[in-house]
């Protein structure tokens, strides 16, 4: 079990809290400036699937969380149009290079568990 | 080392102590310090609570800030305590003794009791003892081990054994072994031994001298136990710890931390559930509970509680363990959480309640269906949403799923 899904490790054979709204994988496509162009989810067995153009980047923003720990997380968020008008929240693991997908709402503003 | 067998009367107590053991569980795992000058702090990381030979040659001693520490010897290394730490070498050392022994106390932080009576057969001789508790004891501890008769005997001969070593103390000799001991070590109130001193009686030798009346008449019961004592009879037994199956443990591991005080209740709410299914403690009534929660630095935050009555009930046992988490400081988040229901009873009667029987019957209907579903499928599919911390910056700490767990 990785260190960033927050999970917690019971006794052997019994599992504990299970976190809601885990990231997803995703590939993405970037330009020179490390901006998304194009982004392909992946299915559920990992496969991605038909890539779709970034029609526009609307918001920009980044997460240090628990620097100061070893298992720290810094995310680069991007919140993006995709051609059709879908709106899509990404973020780069700016430590590991990966894109993942996540719904992201302001701590607080949300009031209800995803 | 020749074998001898000795009396049984004279070695019916064993203590294994190890004086100042949060220090020495620290420089165990430093052995880089070893000849440096080295202090451990206090808790609140002000003073020094403890100083080892090499510092005290400086100069520095317990109580003194860390900055008089520091000013007197440089080359000072200054160690954090952690007290969860040294909790941790504290119960293995109580594991250690009951390897040898099935009845054992823990005292103190580094002193433990254990009641030799019956294993003779076991340990014929006296070195049989030292071997089998030194064989679980890290060396780098410098544990020392006592064997008297008595309790008071055995604690003293522990504490005057070097490093490694071990005093037996025979019955007959008890008394003259404990002679030029001070007062204080008696099992007196501060105000007794200040008593003492002010009529000049400095050493357990001069107080077993007196005549019995004369110290009961003086100070109670307390004066005549203590002067027992004194005498190598100390009458005080040994309180053995609960036997393993009246106890029911859970654990929870997390990571990250806990940091609210909400996901450490909800830990404590499956925990609790749990440890009630456990075949030990099902259809068994608690008496005490302990909660203890460690931090990643080694914090610790503890409670215990005993209750007034035995309790059965669930909801009761988790409204005293609510009130408990809801008013507690914690030394930081935790990452270990620990629930022991101890003191079980054996089965009894449970009365029902007569306002809220639907309510009560839905509870078990569905209790019962998870029942099935985790025996069909292995695990609950039924969960529920909790939060966890609804702040946090990152959406995946903000809530989880909590397996239903009757």
């Amino acid at each position: 079990m990785s260190r960033q899904d927050g999970r917690l490790r019971a006794g052997p054979s019994t599992a504990s809290l299970r976190p809601l709204g885990l990231p997803r994988g995703l590939t993405v496509r970037c330009d020179a400036a490390g901006q998304p162009l194009a982004v392909a989810r992946t299915d559920a067995r990992g496969r991605p699937g038909p890539e779709l153009d970034v029609e526009r980047v609307e918001e920009v923003w980044r997460l240090a969380e628990a620097w100061w720990r070893e298992a720290s997380q810094a995310r680069t968020y991007y919140r993006v149009i995709l051609e059709g008008g879908r709106p899509l929240t990404l973020f780069r693991d700016d430590a590991a290079g990966a894109w993942f997908e996540q719904s992201y709402t302001s701590p607080g503003r949300s009031g209800a568990a995803p | 080392m020749s074998t001898v067998r000795l009396d049984v009367p004279s070695r019916s107590v064993a203590c294994l102590a190890i004086p100042s053991l949060a220090f020495q569980c620290e420089l165990a795992g430093r052995p880089g310090l070893q000849g440096a000058p080295v202090a451990l702090s206090d808790e609140a990381r002000g003073r020094v609570a403890d100083a080892n030979r090499e510092a005290a040659a400086h100069g520095v001693r317990a109580g003194m800030t860390l900055r008089d520490a520091v000013g007197l010897c440089p080359t000072l290394h200054v160690l954090e305590p952690r007290p969860a730490h040294v909790a941790r070498y504290a119960d293995a050392l109580v594991e250690v003794m009951a390897a040898v022994s099935p009845l054992v106390e823990a005292a103190e932080h580094g002193i433990v009791f254990a009641d030799l009576r019956g294993t003779e057969g076991l340990y014929p001789a006296i070195q049989d003892v030292q071997r089998a508790v030194f064989a679980g004891v890290p060396a780098a501890l410098a544990p020392r081990l006592g064997i008297a008769g008595h309790r008071l005997t055995a604690l003293v001969a522990a504490t005057r054994a070097g490093p490694g070593a071990t005093v037996h103390v025979t019955t007959e000799d008890a008394a003259a072994f404990l002679a030029p001991e001070p007062v204080s070590c008696l099992p007196l109130s501060v105000e007794a031994v200040e008593r003492l001193r002010l009529l000049g009686i400095d050493t357990c030798g001069q107080f077993a001298a007196l005549p019995r009346h004369a110290v009961e008449a003086q100070f109670g019961f307390e004066g005549g136990a203590a002067w027992l004592a004194a005498c190598g009879e100390d009458p005080r037994p040994l309180y053995p710890r609960p036997w393993e199956r009246e106890r029911v443990v859970e654990q929870v591991q997390a990571e990250p931390p806990l940091v609210s005080r909400e996901s450490v209740l909800h830990a404590l709410e499956q925990m609790l559930g749990r440890a009630l299914r456990h075949p030990r403690a099902r259809h068994r009534f608690v008496r005490q509970v302990r909660l203890r929660g460690e931090t990643e630095r080694g914090g610790l935050w503890e409670r215990e509680q005993v209750l007034r009555e035995p309790v059965g009930d669930r909801a009761r046992l988790w409204t005293l363990l609510r009130s408990l988490v809801e008013y507690a400081t914690f030394p930081g988040p935790l990452s270990l959480v620990t629930l022991e229901l101890s003191g079980l009873t054996r089965e009894s009667g449970r009365q029902r309640s007569l306002l809220d029987v639907e309510q009560t019957r839905r509870r078990e209907q569905l209790d019962e269906m998870v029942r099935h579903l985790k025996v069909r499928f292995g695990a609950s599919p039924i969960a529920r949403v909790v939060d966890v911390e609804p702040w946090h910056r990152l959406p995946e700490r903000r809530y989880a799923l909590l397996e239903y767990d009757p």
